[in-house]
């Protein structure tokens, strides 16, 4: 039998990276002279991995030895149908996507639904039109290929965006050192941090002072996803740059300001509310760069209220001074930054909780409640629960007073539970 | 699609090849392909047509003589020989007893002729040849 000319039409396609016509194909047919006719035609459109074989257990016999890229069955052989080997084959999880035509002579509509049923890709009809033969070889073929492509770069991505996501993770507190600043300030702190794809643009950070003082910051990048997460990555550098400036955050949001100017592109930008808190003297002094205000609440009966700061957020405009503000930080007061995915989040019915709703959930809760409770209890009240979409990165911290003596750190992170390193609660005693 | 049954009628007018089907196997195959399918093509149908007489005679079983008419109804369509096809056809779809499809094999077995006859136009002769040593 002649091989025939080895130049094959231009028709056969080529995708990148992969010559679809290296295929291997498994021709079924009790005929062999069908089985002769189709190789011949794919033979001559540059096809060469051909296997023939005359029945439907010869197609599953040569399944594993073979590994087709695509099968081409004919509908009626004695021993199993084009369908039953169809289905035999779509039982692999190997063979899942491999794609099967069949040759039949006799398709109505009842008779395609059984076949696309069955895990058949498609059918070619009998007399066998080479034309529509290798038409449908060459799509499928194709479609094969881009599949496996887009799997391996989906794969690929998943696994980057993984190792990016631990890496973001590794930006946020350390366990011990929340609990470090936990017990030097004689507070209990509890977080929650939870991106709305697999990396987002929301950052925080505690950094230590002196012993009774640390400074909390919470940043927004506009966007989500891989280029707000390369800007936390910038905005973490450029705050431990200017280490100088840590207790001065109306100078430390100034300066950041204008680095971020020089590096972020036009249209994005990041909001970031900085707040010492110096547990000696009582006091907060904050900055904000268009952040959400923050939540101030003093003892267990009193209404928690806003603080806010006005601020144009950061790499949007150079020259801009950010002003210094101050708010009174006693011992049985609970302070609450958030990001603006939390009152922003949209609930099942379409509302938004809005800042005002978050103080009243905030009011009408237990006045002993835990920091962790507190945040569970905003969440809540926002409509956010475990595991549903969020449509914005969302951040909580919540730093309690009220513990006296005790400190104790809670972490809701999704990412820290992954990883083991900040699951559960930190109790310490001073 | 389905599949017409051809009746008695019908198969008489069917042209004994299907020249647009040949066409297109000649368009689409190397020659030397084209014509080593066509020379082995008589073998293989009167293998076909043995197999639909040994069901009919020998089995006596109307499941095997559909399935070998079959086999002889989709090798003849896709290799243009129409009128085999058809009768093949009628063999399978239309005969409801072995005795009805008994009542074919004589008009399959002169089809049978006339085809090989006729293939020997794109063959060269071979096939003829073939025919005559037989």
């Amino acid at each position: 039998m002649s091989n025939g000319p080895s130049t094959p039409p231009a028709a056969v396609g080529h995708m990148p990276g992969r010559d679809i016509r290296q295929a291997r194909i498994i021709i079924a047919d009790d005929e062999l002279m069908m089985c002769r006719l189709l190789s011949a035609l794919l033979r001559k459109h540059g096809f060469r991995n051909l296997l023939q074989v005359q029945s439907g257990s010869a197609v599953i016999e040569q399944l594993d030895r073979f590994q087709p890229d695509l099968l081409l069955l004919d509908m009626q052989m004695p021993d199993l149908s084009g369908l039953d080997v169809c289905k035999q084959v779509r039982a692999r999880e190997e063979f899942v996507d491999v794609p099967v035509l069949i040759q039949t002579a006799t398709v109505d509509r009842d008779d395609m639904g059984k076949l696309f049923a069955g895990g058949v890709s498609d059918f070619l009809s009998k007399p066998i039109n080479p034309a529509e033969l290798i038409a449908r070889v060459l799509v499928h073929l194709e479609r094969s290929v881009l599949l496996g492509e887009m799997r391996d770069y989906r794969e690929r991505i998943s696994r980057e965006l993984d190792a990016a996501r631990r890496l973001q993770c590794e930006l946020m507190p350390s366990a011990e050192a929340v609990q470090d600043i936990a017990y030097k300030g004689g507070i209990r702190v509890s977080s929650y941090h939870r991106s709305s794809s697999e990396i987002g643009g929301d950052i925080w950070g505690l950094l230590s002072l002196d012993r009774r003082k640390f400074a909390l910051f919470l940043a927004d990048f506009t966007g989500h996803g891989v280029n707000a997460a390369l800007n936390t990555f910038r905005l973490h550098a450029l705050i431990h740059e200017h280490k100088q400036l840590h207790d001065d955050p109306g100078r430390l949001l100034t300066r950041l300001n204008e680095a971020l100017t020089e590096l972020l592109p036009v249209g994005q930008f990041a909001t970031l509310f900085y707040v010492v808190v110096d547990c000696g003297a009582d006091e907060l002094r904050f900055a904000s760069a268009g952040a959400p205000p923050a939540i101030l609440k003093f003892g267990p009966n009193e209404p928690g209220h806003l603080i806010s700061a006005t601020g144009m957020p950061l790499g949007i405009a150079k020259g801009i001074a950010y002003d210094l503000h101050r708010a009174p930080f006693p011992p049985d007061a609970t302070l609450i930054v958030f990001s603006d995915g939390l009152p922003e989040f949209v609930d099942q019915r379409g509302v938004r909780i809005t800042e005002a709703g978050l103080l009243e959930a905030l009011n009408d809760h237990d006045p002993g409640a835990a920091p962790a409770d507190i945040v569970n209890r905003l969440c809540g009240a926002a409509g956010i629960t475990p595991g549903n979409p969020l449509q914005d990165d969302t951040t909580i911290v919540c730093l309690d007073r009220r513990a006296g003596s005790q400190a104790k750190w809670s972490c809701d992170c999704p990412q820290r539970q992954s990883t083991g390193k900040c699951d559960g609660e930190v109790e310490m005693t001073s | 699609m389905k599949t017409v049954i051809p009746t008695d009628e019908s198969i008489f007018h069917t042209p004994l090849l299907d020249s647009d089907q040949i066409d297109l196997l000649r368009e689409a195959l190397d020659p030397a392909d084209l014509r080593e399918m066509y020379v082995d093509l008589p073998q293989s149908a009167r293998d076909s047509v043995s197999r639909i007489e040994q069901a009919i005679k020998v089995a006596a079983d109307m499941d095997q003589v559909r399935q070998a008419a079959h086999v002889l109804k989709g090798v003849g369509g896709s290799f243009g020989t129409l009128r085999l096809a058809a009768v093949a056809a009628a063999i399978e779809l239309r005969a409801s007893s072995v005795a009805e499809a008994e009542g074919y094999l004589s008009m399959l077995t002169e089809v049978l002729e006339q085809t090989v006859l006729a293939l020997s136009d794109i063959t060269g002769g071979a096939s003829a040849m073939l025919q005559v040593q037989a």
